[in-house]
């Protein structure tokens, strides 16, 4: 059977570090912050053998052993580049360093919020209004990356992007971490979006003689995207358009036990009858439901799909991280990009039998009645080195 | 199930080759961020994916037979009075009904039908017309909501969609940004962006366009 439901239950994430969210944390010393972090002026005495520059004038050293420094969450924006630094030497040194922007462990705490080393470059940052930082002692400079670790059969983030930049003959220096770790999330919401894989089921809470709720505000599901199955104090109640409703008369206000729900766009929703005071109403709605999956931010997150997906995850990213190249140099990457939409149509087609079977109230989308020759007119059109070849 | 607008401007900043509004020679800040909105007023228009429900915005007055509808409101979905639901109709059919319909001048209770053509955008009307007992009366409304608030001065920072959406808005402005004529044009990056919008529009049409009316 090619989809083989796995019982494979991944070890629980390796726990992170985690500070209040107005210090800093570097090293064992504690920083507490007065305003944004970069008013955190470290001064820069010698003798520094190594450090890490937040901004030029910034600086956060150390002795002999680098700090990795991470974000959560990570930065928000990035000002304009800012006059040469204040301290030449101290510039000059990290642009000398070699970059080892991402650091795996055994170093369980750090992750790839950004890299300074790159980021220096880049200019002052705008840091977000409850940003932790969290400094660790990591491995030294020019120290060769250990390989990824893979727990079970599950990717991390680390794996993910080391497999993407091999591909890409990049050690992050062209596709930094922060770039490619959002092609790895945008590359995840698009499996998801296609294959409905993500599931969740909620118990919610009703009000008494009332009929409209919002999921986003009533339900607070903030990943919500499609329902699957709905019920009510156990007992599977059923979807229905307005039109249908409507054949009710005045449905709006029939109280009742539920035995019908109404889901219009991505936050309205109703049921009919509406429950009455002496109906279940704590606990009393189930609702299993398609989700958008958790972004990814660290180095050790793993994909909220099963294991047997997350290549294909890489596969997708690979291609929309090498998108803005254009021409030849983005086509080099559409093989990756088919075989994403080949094993997407088929776990869409899995997960559409499974969700048949379960009597869902929506399917994922059938990839077979997209048109998938538009999109791959212009990359046939345009082919790539290796399609030439053949 | 928000996303944030400065998330989507830093994807597109980055895919631009570009750290910073300042550093993106060809576009400004103020461009990306009208674009950005264009295309998620787009998005509600061709997907429906935000409807909303309104009970204040129409108070029924006597002999007023036309009312604004809600702001940013793109399509009537349904009407109900009181928890009665409205039968939909037309300027032309309840001219066939009543041919005096445009002088509504006699009030006729229950209220039956609602209408949105031939008078004006943004309206709606009801027949017959509200008599006195429907004074103060608040008229449900459902309808096809249009997110078109994402300003350039970004003091609006969220767009209530989940991220998947934003994905496709950040593609869909990258696309629009690499077709601009300008040394930085990139016809095929462009194609490409489009094209893997496209992909997610259609799967945002099947989920959620037409459904449930």
């Amino acid at each position: 059977m090619a989809y083989q439901q796995l019982t494979f239950q991944p070890p629980p994430p390796i726990p992170v570090a985690t500070t209040t969210p107005n210090v800093a944390v570097i090293g064992s010393t504690q920083i507490p912050r007065a305003g944004n972090l970069s008013q955190q002026i470290v001064p820069f005495q010698p003798p520094v053998t190594t450090f890490i520059a937040l901004t030029p004038q910034h600086v956060l050293y150390s002795g002999p052993a680098r700090q990795v420094i991470t974000a959560q969450p990570s930065l928000t924006r990035f000002q304009p580049p800012i006059p040469p630094p204040s301290h030449p030497e101290a510039y000059a040194h990290v642009l000398r360093s070699a970059p080892v922007p991402v650091v795996y462990p055994p170093f369980p705490y750090a992750g790839v919020g950004f890299n300074p080393l790159t980021a220096i470059n880049a200019g002052v940052f705008d840091y977000a209004a409850a940003l932790r930082v969290i400094a660790h002692n990591a491995l030294p400079f020019n120290t060769p990356i250990p390989p990824p670790p893979v727990i079970g059969c599950n990717l991390t983030v680390a794996a993910m992007t080391q497999t993407i930049w091999t591909r890409l003959n990049d050690d992050g220096t062209y596709y930094a971490p922060d770039r490619v770790l959002r092609a790895i999330n945008v590359a995840q919401n698009l499996w998801c979006l296609l294959t409905l894989c993500v599931e969740k089921t909620v118990t919610l809470n009703l009000a008494a003689t009332t009929t409209w709720y919002s999921i986003l505000n009533d339900f607070a599901l903030t990943d919500y995207l499609l329902p699957l199955r709905v019920l009510y104090n156990g007992a599977r109640i059923k979807p229905a358009t307005l039109n249908q409703l409507s054949c009710y008369g005045n449905w709006r206000t029939a109280p009742g036990v539920p035995r019908y729900y109404f889901q219009q766009g991505l936050d309205l929703f109703a049921l009919y009858p509406q429950p009455r005071a002496s109906d279940p109403l704590t606990g009393a709605l189930q609702l299993t439901y398609a989700a958008v999956p958790p972004q990814l931010v660290n180095a050790y997150d793993l994909p909220a799909v099963s294991e047997e997906c997350q290549p294909w995850i890489v596969d997708g990213a690979t291609y929309i991280v090498r998108l803005n190249e254009g021409e030849a140099e983005a086509n080099v990457t559409q093989p990756y990009f088919e075989r994403f939409m080949t094993n997407a149509a088929k776990y869409g087609q899995f997960i559409r039998a499974r969700s048949k079977a379960q009597n869902y109230d929506q399917y994922s989308f059938d990839l077979a009645s997209y048109d998938e020759g538009r999109r791959m007119a212009q990359a046939m059109s345009n082919p790539s080195p290796q399609r030439r070849q053949q | 199930m928000s996303s944030s607008v400065f998330s989507i401007l830093n994807a597109v900043y980055e895919d631009l080759h570009a750290t910073s509004a300042a550093d993106v020679v060809f576009f400004t800040d103020a461009g990306l961020t009208t674009t950005l909105n264009d295309h998620i007023r787009h998005l509600c228009q061709n997907t429906g994916i935000a409807p909303a429900r309104d009970t204040t915005t129409v108070v029924l007055a006597a002999g007023t037979a036309v009312y604004a509808l809600p702001a940013d409101c793109l399509s009537v979905i349904a009407v109900a009075i009181n928890g009665v639901p409205l039968l939909p109709s037309s300027t032309f059919e309840l001219e066939f009904r009543d041919p005096t319909l445009a002088a509504a001048s006699t009030p006729q209770r229950p209220i039956t039908w609602w209408f949105a053509d031939k008078i004006g955008p943004a309206n709606i009307g009801f027949y017959p017309v509200p008599s006195a007992a429907d004074t103060g009366s608040t008229v449900e409304i459902i309808f096809h909501n249009s997110i078109c608030n994402i300003d350039t001065a970004h003091t609006v920072t969220t767009i209530p969609v989940p991220q998947v959406f934003a994905d496709w808005a950040a593609m869909q402005v990258l696309a629009d940004l690499y077709l601009q004529e300008s040394d930085f044009r990139g016809v095929d990056i462009a194609q490409g962006y489009s094209q893997l919008a496209s992909l997610m529009f259609e799967a945002f049409r099947k989920y959620w366009y037409g459904g449930a009316q």
